[in-house]
């Protein structure tokens, strides 16, 4: 099912790069450009689009996301400083197709992305084993550990298939908002958790946070954009 | 109407691709817990520390210091070194680092310096001989309980003047008679008036001195095994036995112990002549005396080193009434604190006792007894050999403790070729069981949230028991851990020597934790759940 689903759409970015082509040929008007800047669940960045036919423009981008939190955990014993960093980059090369001429767009083509979102958590304090006991036992921090997680996608190249709202480099005014939604096929999410210490084991739960996020093999493509055409 | 008609069924197809089932991400999140891994400990030991009248678990709290020749590979259940441990349900439960390979051929030996308030202060050795599990008993002699042969006497030693220079002289004197042989031996200390008792930091003791004394008469098994393992230690390949033994303590009433004294003048009449020295006296019988003349030692332990010396002074011997002899001893400033009288055997054998277990399975206590001599230890679960090593010649009396009876026999150990005891057949009723525990915690949606737990060990006896029934050892611990739902879901073990349809208690014991359970047994498999209240539940 996913195979066909994955073939399918890239043979809708394959049929609209290449109509693209042919109907350059048949066509005869002035090529246009734009530049854009969008931000969305693909990260901030900018594109050029530039129209093959009257119902078809390409466009080209770039768009970037980093985030980095942290803080402390400390609503169980012993509390946890935890740390987290995302990182998306991602280069795009997408077809649109207008078929009323308006702003209506049927959208497909790739990605190519990284994703991974790295994060580790250490123990912020002493943990007491048989607290108030004769053999009380304290362990610092060193020893409990640290554990460190990974998400990445082994999939970097990844067939998109969407809609949308805006035509860059179409007539009107030469500042369009424009709107994307779509879905890319980027295959599960794979984590690694790695850990030392005592708490070392906790990372055989790894296996039931991949079995959660087998289930996440779109990726979902929402962006806002603002473009100006700046050749007419 | 129509575009809006399209964008309707755009966004449902959105979601409808996107809708990911969210249920296993967010159990994995719910479920989250950290588990902590202890490492596994190859060989443990599980010492029963008993009162050595009642026969029950000692319940004060039980301060153990390791030494001896793998006393610094010690460790706890959580692998790190320990030199000492507290427990306060009479069980001790420790490893030996994986480093230590011990098998028959090579022992680890480490040395149990156990103390507790109320209690004299003893000293065993173990002899570890095998991985896994090994199990051992310590008696405990209760200060105002003690067994027979073990006399324990609290006296005034008088006081003394602001520079501690006492006013009288000090005399403790203590004795004990053989329940057998009626036999009266004692031991006896003088200290001249005059004197100044010292700490080892050089203190005078100042006010009323306090004097304790306990006497271990070597006709009695229980005091021999009392006697502190280190003063009855061997000499070079010579094994000592007892004739009498005698810990003497002298404290002030700041709790100052004195470890030496300086004298002056003369004590009880008899001539003291140089400065510093003071007199043991040892009463013993005249021909016990007369066959061993040559051959007598003096063996004591030193306060401030714990070091065993040997003397081997003549002593002054005066004939007393009853075919009794009192041996007197000039001793230096240095006091003592524990002292024997002692010979030692230069010839000892080394010697494996075989045992035929006839259906007998687990871990029995065993106990080699002579005048003055006494060995014990656990003939483990797994095995059919006990390796005993420097045994004085002559024949021994060999007790072996079964779950429904004692066994005794007398063998000469030296001599015997192949020495063997055979055990009688457990009665019919007696099977061993194999039982599996499911662990839950007391709050149901929590689990214990550890891997293992090493070092632990299963006591179990009777619930419907008479007073002094031992604890015994199961065998065969197993801990599974369920790696799926990362807890430690329950264990299984062996009870031997148990009966079906009989109730038994059993408890689970490690780090100082004794975690109790009636369970009645319902065959050669019992399954029951325990329910724990620790804080490994998470």
């Amino acid at each position: 099912m996913i195979s066909k689903t994955t073939t399918s759409l890239y043979l809708l970015a394959v049929f609209l790069f290449s109509s693209a082509g042919t109907l350059s040929a048949q066509d005869n008007f002035a090529n246009r450009y734009a530049l854009g800047l969008n931000a969305g669940t693909t990260g901030i960045g900018g594109e050029i689009t530039t129209n093959m036919t009257k119902k078809i423009a390409i466009r080209f981008g770039l768009n970037t996301l980093s985030y980095g939190d942290s803080g402390i955990y400390d609503d169980d014993e012993p509390s946890v400083s935890y740390s987290g960093d995302l990182s998306q980059t991602n280069f795009s090369l997408l077809a649109d197709f207008y078929p009323k001429n308006r702003g209506f767009k049927i959208t497909a083509g790739l990605y190519y992305q990284n994703f991974d979102i790295a994060a580790s958590a250490v123990p912020n304090e002493a943990y007491t084993f048989n607290e108030g006991a004769v053999n009380e036992k304290v362990f610092g921090p060193e020893r409990l550990g640290q554990l460190d997680v990974l998400v990445t996608y082994p999939r970097k190249l990844m067939p998109y298939a969407g809609l949308g709202f805006g035509n860059p480099v179409g007539n009107g005014s030469s500042l369009k908002l424009n709107m994307s939604l779509g879905l890319m096929y980027s295959g599960a999410p794979e984590l690694t958790m790695n850990g030392d210490g005592l708490i070392s084991p906790t990372t055989d739960q790894a296996v039931n946070f991949q079995e959660g996020l087998n289930e996440f093999e779109w990726f979902p493509v929402f962006n806002l954009g603002l473009s100006y055409r700046f050749i007419n | 109407m129509k575009l809006l008609r399209t964008l309707l069924l755009i966004l449902i197809a959105f979601f409808a691709v996107t809708s990911c089932d969210l249920t296993k991400i967010e159990d994995a999140v719910d479920n989250f817990s950290i588990v902590i891994g202890l490492e596994p400990i190859n060989t443990s030991a599980t010492v029963v520390i008993t009162d050595a009248v009642t026969g029950e678990l000692v319940n004060a709290k039980v301060e153990t210091v390791f030494s001896g020749a793998n006393g610094s590979d010690v460790i706890d259940m959580y692998s790190d070194p320990i030199q000492q441990a507290e427990v306060d349900n009479g069980v001790l439960n420790f490893g030996l680092s994986n480093d230590v390979e011990a098998d028959e051929n090579n022992p680890a030996t480490v040395s149990l310096r156990m103390s507790a308030p109320g209690y004299l202060s003893v000293t065993r050795n173990v002899e570890i001989s095998q991985t896994g599990d090994n199990s051992y008993t310590v008696s405990l002699v209760r200060r105002d309980n003690s067994p027979a042969g073990i006399e324990v006497s609290n006296g005034s030693g008088g006081t003394t003047d602001v520079n501690g220079v006492t006013s009288e002289d000090v005399t403790v004197t203590i004795s004990s008679t053989a329940t057998e042989t009626n036999e009266e031996t004692g031991a006896s200390l003088s200290v001249p008036s005059g004197s100044v008792f010292i700490t080892g930091d050089g203190t005078p003791l100042t006010g009323t001195l306090r004097t304790e004394a306990v006497f271990y008469n070597a006709d009695e098994p229980a005091a021999v095994s009392a006697v502190q393992s280190e003063l009855l230690a061997n000499s070079g390949d010579s094994v000592a036995t007892m004739l009498g033994a005698v810990d003497i303590s002298i404290k002030d009433s700041n709790g100052n112990e004195a470890t030496s004294v300086q004298t002056s003048g003369s004590s009880a009449g008899k001539a003291v002549s140089n400065t510093g020295d003071y007199i043991v006296n040892f009463i013993l019988n005249a021909n016990t005396y007369s066959e061993l003349t040559q051959v007598l030692r003096l063996a004591y332990i030193s306060p401030t080193t714990a070091e065993r010396f040997i003397i081997y002074k003549v002593p002054e011997v005066q004939q007393l009434d009853n075919g009794r002899v009192e041996l007197r001893y000039l001793l230096n400033s240095s006091l003592f604190r524990s002292m024997a009288l002692v010979y030692f055997s230069e010839q000892p054998c080394n010697s494996t006792l075989s045992i035929n277990r006839n259906g007998n399975e687990g871990t029995f206590e065993y106990e080699i007894v002579e005048k003055g001599f006494f060995r014990s230890g656990n003939l483990q679960a797994d095995s059919d050999k006990i390796a005993l090593r420097n045994i004085t010649r002559g024949t021994k009396s060999i007790r072996i403790k079964l779950p429904h009876t004692t066994i005794e026999q007398s063998i000469d150990l030296c001599g015997t070729g192949n020495p063997t005891i055979e055990l009688p057949s457990p009665p019919p009723a007696l099977i061993d069981s194999e039982i599996s525990a499911t662990l839950s915690c007391t709050n149901p949606s929590e689990k214990v949230r550890v891997t293992d737990i090493p070092a632990a060990s299963i006591l179990y006896r009777e619930s419907n028991h008479s007073p002094g029934t031992p604890w015994r050892v199961a065998s065969n611990l197993t801990w599974n851990y369920d790696e799926g739902t990362q807890a430690l879901t329950g264990g299984s073990f062996t009870a031997t020597g148990v009966e079906t349809g009989t109730e038994y208690v059993f408890g689970v014991t490690y780090d100082n934790n004794f975690e109790k359970t009636t369970l009645t047994i319902t065959g050669q498999q019992t399954v029951y759940t325990a329910v724990v209240d620790t804080d490994i539940c998470d």
